[in-house]
């Protein structure tokens, strides 16, 4: 009897350890910083590939407030957050918010959907009003920019290229976003 | 049908006594909350309409399921063990780890956190952390299947141990 409890209790433990790292985990995103970029600085600027074919940078938006989002398109979390974005496009539009929807460099290693498909699929009003604009991160871009590898981090950027805020899982963070938003306009 | 009417009277014998109900319930409404709260963000709530808790109609009777399947079958082994019966927890404790594995491991920053812990670099994190997390995305709705009819073996397991053992006295 003591032994079974013993195992329980530890397999208990390990369980609710594991649920608060991921806690803790996801509440740092939000923590205004990753290893290289944080809020005030620069937005470092790379090409990027749009689904017509053609490169743009982040100059292209200049003028702009721009959320570059980076995803795995094989992340059901992603998925949930472009259904968010897709219930929220209203307000990104009459803000004049453009989103940047990155699939990270090789989708981390496992094969997901092209973005342009995942895209449309999840968020067709914002895709069709061409407020969410799908594109392929290259590996620099990727490393830059998500160091830690997270699923679903984005980044707030200024019309003058300045991070203004930077978080994941829009699905869940919907309102913080909406406020950053409202403060920077 | 014989082996029904012992599920159901070893049943009856476990929520018929007030310490094992309380455990029952008290363990299907922590686990009901608990895993809710992981299945949220899982392929399986991608449908709407959410009905409750951010759920749609698929998570909420597969959080529902598992919780009381669950909540049965601990309770269960604990009278198991208690009497002296064989238990069935190694088969529980499986349809747990199936229930909790692709909610904690795919999707999150757990992957990436524990790679980083261990001195991992950020071309070894992106280069690995879809190879780890990708399959339990792809293959999360089997997974919760597999848990499901885990539990209803553990918990048809115990209970015939629990007949066979501890009569329901006329």
């Amino acid at each position: 009897m003591k032994k079974s409890l013993i195992i329980g209790v530890a397999v208990g433990i390990v369980v609710i350890a594991a649920v608060l790292l991921f806690m803790q985990s996801n509440q740092n995103i939000g923590s205004k910083n990753t290893k290289n970029i944080t809020v005030g600085s620069k937005a470092p600027d790379y090409n990027f590939l749009l689904d017509n074919g053609s490169y743009a940078n982040l100059s292209r938006y200049k003028g702009h407030t721009t959320l570059l989002w980076f995803v795995a398109t094989w992340c059901s979390t992603c998925a949930q957050g472009n259904q968010a974005v897709n219930q929220n496009y209203q307000f990104f539009k009459s803000h004049g918010i453009k989103i940047v929807e990155l699939e990270m460099y090789n989708d981390l290693g496992y094969p997901g959907p092209a973005i342009t498909n995942f895209v449309s699929s999840y968020a067709p009003n914002a895709y069709s009003n061409n407020t969410l604009i799908p594109a392929l991160s290259g590996y620099n871009m990727t490393a830059r920019y998500d160091p830690n590898g997270y699923l679903d981090i984005y980044y707030l950027i200024s019309s003058n290229g300045t991070v203004l805020y930077i978080n994941g899982s829009p699905a869940s963070t919907m309102g913080q976003l909406k406020g950053a938003i409202n403060s920077s306009l | 049908m014989a082996k029904d009417f012992g599920t159901i009277n070893a049943i009856r014998l476990v929520l018929g006594s007030k310490a094992y109900l309380f455990a029952f319930l008290l363990i299907t409404a922590l686990s009901f909350f608990g895993y809710s709260f992981l299945i949220s963000s899982s392929s399986l709530n991608l449908s709407q309409p959410k009905i409750a808790l951010g759920l749609n109609i698929y998570s909420l009777t597969a959080s529902a399921l598992i919780s009381v399947l669950l909540g049965l079958s601990l309770a269960a082994n604990a009278y198991a063990f208690a009497n002296r019966a064989s238990t069935s927890s190694k088969t529980g404790f499986g349809a747990v780890i199936a229930a909790i594995l692709p909610s904690s491991l795919c999707c999150t920053s757990f992957i990436p956190a524990i790679l980083a812990a261990f001195g991992a670099s950020t071309s070894t994190i992106l280069g690995i952390t879809g190879t780890i997390q990708g399959p339990f995305a792809t293959y999360e709705i089997l997974f919760i299947i597999s848990s499901i009819i885990l539990l209803v073996f553990s918990v048809l397991l115990v209970t015939r141990n629990i007949d066979r053992c501890c009569k329901v006295k006329k």
